[in-house]
């Protein structure tokens, strides 16, 4: 025997808990507040970034919907959380995961409507590689 | 049943178990060291239980896992079972859990049966929606509880017990997030198991009919959105 662990063996939930502590989450409460431990907070922000696609949004009042998922990568710095997809050179920040992903929508809407606009012959290079993809990126009102 | 092969590059499976459990065997507790000095040079980590008031010692299983953490196997006097939390694909993972088995069978030698467990525990990270989950855009799954009662959840958090033949069906969908609030995602497990007429000479068919089970429900549950998104379409 080379190494020795301990694990917990609570039959059950116990099991989900292991798993979800590993991949960094829990139970999200229904209807408690989540209680946080300042180690468990200082562990979580040494781990890797969620990447989660995002299919639609709100912004301006209306509901859209993307053809496409844009991938967001979530990530948090001291006080602040960011949602940045690299493909679109995009990032949005706030002081919740809520206001950085608004953030983030409402550029991804406003640089749809922008490149939509521009004329082929008015970009090149990084300009022309980002307007090819908000010309196959369909956002439809829902 | 057709069985759909593919491995998808933005697979959630974050935990594939299969397990078996038999009348207990004393003798696999004073054999344990036998079946670990088999496989100790892939799986080096021994991991003791922790045993708490009201708990009986023998039940509980030592775990034998990879040096990565990767994949290993569980033993007790009444069950064995292997889990990968990097799935390789059915065959591989079919593979080596038969591969192990044997190992295991040299120190018991096993007879009947009396269940056997497939689980596939799911983690899908998403997006908010206008502040709900977008649970429809992942999943075909209708949770409308009442007409006018509109089907946006803020939280999710259900178990559903189903039968499909001889095969019981525990589905958990519940949402999560990390305690910074950085990460959310829906938590989906799936636990396919069998209790009745079982004989450890029939596993390979036992774990091909669960793993056919757990993973058709699965391929029926996802939107051709989600299984897209799955196969690497995305910006």
């Amino acid at each position: 025997m080379n190494t020795s662990y301990v694990y917990e063996t609570d039959e059950g939930r116990a099991e989900i808990r292991q798993i979800l502590d590993r991949n960094g989450l829990a139970p999200m409460p229904v209807r408690r507040k989540v209680f946080i431990f300042p180690e468990d907070r200082a562990r979580q922000d040494e781990q890797i970034p969620l990447v989660a696609p995002l299919w639609g949004f709100h912004a301006e009042g209306k509901s859209y919907k993307l053809s496409v998922p844009v991938q967001v990568q979530f990530s948090r710095e001291g006080d602040f959380c960011f949602a940045e997809n690299e493909q679109l050179v995009l990032y949005g920040s706030g002081e919740t995961i809520r206001e950085a992903l608004e953030d983030l929508t409402s550029d991804i809407l406003y640089f749809w409507k922008y490149y939509r606009r521009l004329s082929w012959d008015n970009v090149i290079g990084e300009g022309r590689r980002l307007k090819e993809i908000y010309e196959t990126l369909v956002i439809k009102e829902q | 049943m057709e069985i759909k092969k593919e491995i998808y590059p933005n697979q959630p499976l974050v935990e594939v178990v299969f397990e078996i459990r038999f009348p207990g065997e004393p003798i696999i507790e004073s054999k344990r060291y036998e079946f670990y000095n088999r496989i100790r040079e892939v799986y080096p980590h021994v991991l003791v239980p922790q045993i708490k008031t009201g708990t009986f010692p023998a039940l509980i299983p030592y775990r034998f896992e990879r040096s990565d953490g990767l994949a290993g196997t569980m033993v007790a006097i009444d069950k064995f079972s292997y889990y990968s939390r990097q799935y390789p694909g059915y065959e591989d993972f079919k593979k080596e859990f038969l591969r192990l088995l044997v190992e295991f069978n040299k120190i018991c030698n096993l007879g009947k049966l009396r269940r056997v467990g497939w689980r596939y525990v799911n983690i899908i990270p998403f997006t908010r929606e206008n502040g709900n989950i977008p649970f429809k855009r992942f999943l075909n799954s209708d949770l409308r509880l009442a007409k006018n009662i509109p089907d946006e959840y803020e939280n999710l958090s259900l178990r559903l017990v189903s039968k499909s033949g001889d095969c019981s069906i525990t589905t958990i969908l519940e949402s999560t997030r990390s305690s910074d609030e950085t990460r959310e995602a829906l938590l989906l497990d799936f636990d396919c198991s069998r209790e009745k007429d079982l004989h450890f000479s029939e596993v390979e068919v036992y774990i091909d009919e669960s793993h056919a089970t757990a993973r058709n429900m699965f391929e029926q549950m996802i939107t051709d959105d989600y299984r897209k998104y799955l196969r690497g379409e995305k910006i």
